[in-house]
């Protein structure tokens, strides 16, 4: 019998990216750049290179993960 | 790569969702992976050629990878308008520069080479909206380097290493 149902477990990449996994208030970030590092948003805005840029004198010399989130209740349908 | 660990050679991602699963839209997950970009695989000067890491989006459907014009600019790409090349979408025609940049795959805390590819940053944006904010990791120069296998069922993407001689 095959089970359907498996759930499979992998390890996330990096911290940041569990970290924006589990996040639970992303909307407030809709249509937004944000940054993170560790288990926190360190920058946020409209230009990923203004983000960036605000970002890593936060961190120390470590790279933050750059992500775009969305517009809020506007889910997109790609079509590339 | 004589020090990759051979665990790379296989890798399994789950598809990722950039916005909240509870939200309006409900988050749809898509075949992402996070990456490293920077401008070329000696560029270590942090201050000056930047590296980024983002997630990128497994596209089957297109040729080259794409970045936004914002993060070109901030890891440092060359950029030349002698490069440019009418590039099609599915929301029409724009005019991107060409260039390369080095990525690298990051999966469990590792970072795997993927290589120097060729890349598309859009020039003007107004209709490459589909494009803008969406790193797309396409054909060339990934997967000819890795089989790609979409499991919409579990929601994972499989990375197989091509071995070429």
């Amino acid at each position: 019998m095959v089970c359907m149902n498996k759930k499979v477990s992998i390890s996330m990449n990096s911290p940041e990216s569990k970290f924006l996994e589990e996040m639970e208030d992303k909307d407030q970030y809709s249509g937004l750049w944000i940054a993170i590092s560790g288990d926190r948003v360190v920058a946020s805005g409209k230009n990923s290179g203004d983000v960036y840029a605000k970002a890593v004198k936060h961190t120390k010399g470590k790279v933050p993960l750059l992500v775009a989130i969305p517009d809020k209740g506007e889910e997109q349908t790609l079509i590339l | 790569m004589a020090n990759t660990p051979r665990w790379v050679n296989k890798m399994r991602f789950r598809y990722h969702s950039d916005s909240d699963l509870n939200s309006r839209g409900g988050g749809i997950k898509r075949p992402k992976i996070e990456i490293a970009i920077r401008k070329d695989p000696e560029s270590v000067d942090a201050s000056s050629y930047p590296e980024i890491h983002t997630f990128g989006l497994v596209d089957s459907g297109a040729d080259i990878f794409s970045i936004p014009l914002s993060m070109a600019n901030t890891i440092g790409l060359d950029l030349d308008d002698a490069t440019v090349k009418t590039t099609r979408s599915a929301s029409g025609e724009f005019s991107t520069y060409r260039t390369t940049m080095y990525v690298e795959i990051i999966y469990k805390k590792t970072k795997v080479d993927v290589g120097l590819v060729e890349v598309a940053v859009p020039k003007t944006d107004p209709n490459a909206e589909d494009v803008k904010e969406h790193i797309l990791i396409e054909r060339r120069g990934f997967f000819d380097r890795y089989k790609v296998t979409f499991n919409d069922a579990q929601e994972t993407l499989h990375l197989s290493r091509i071995n070429r001689q």
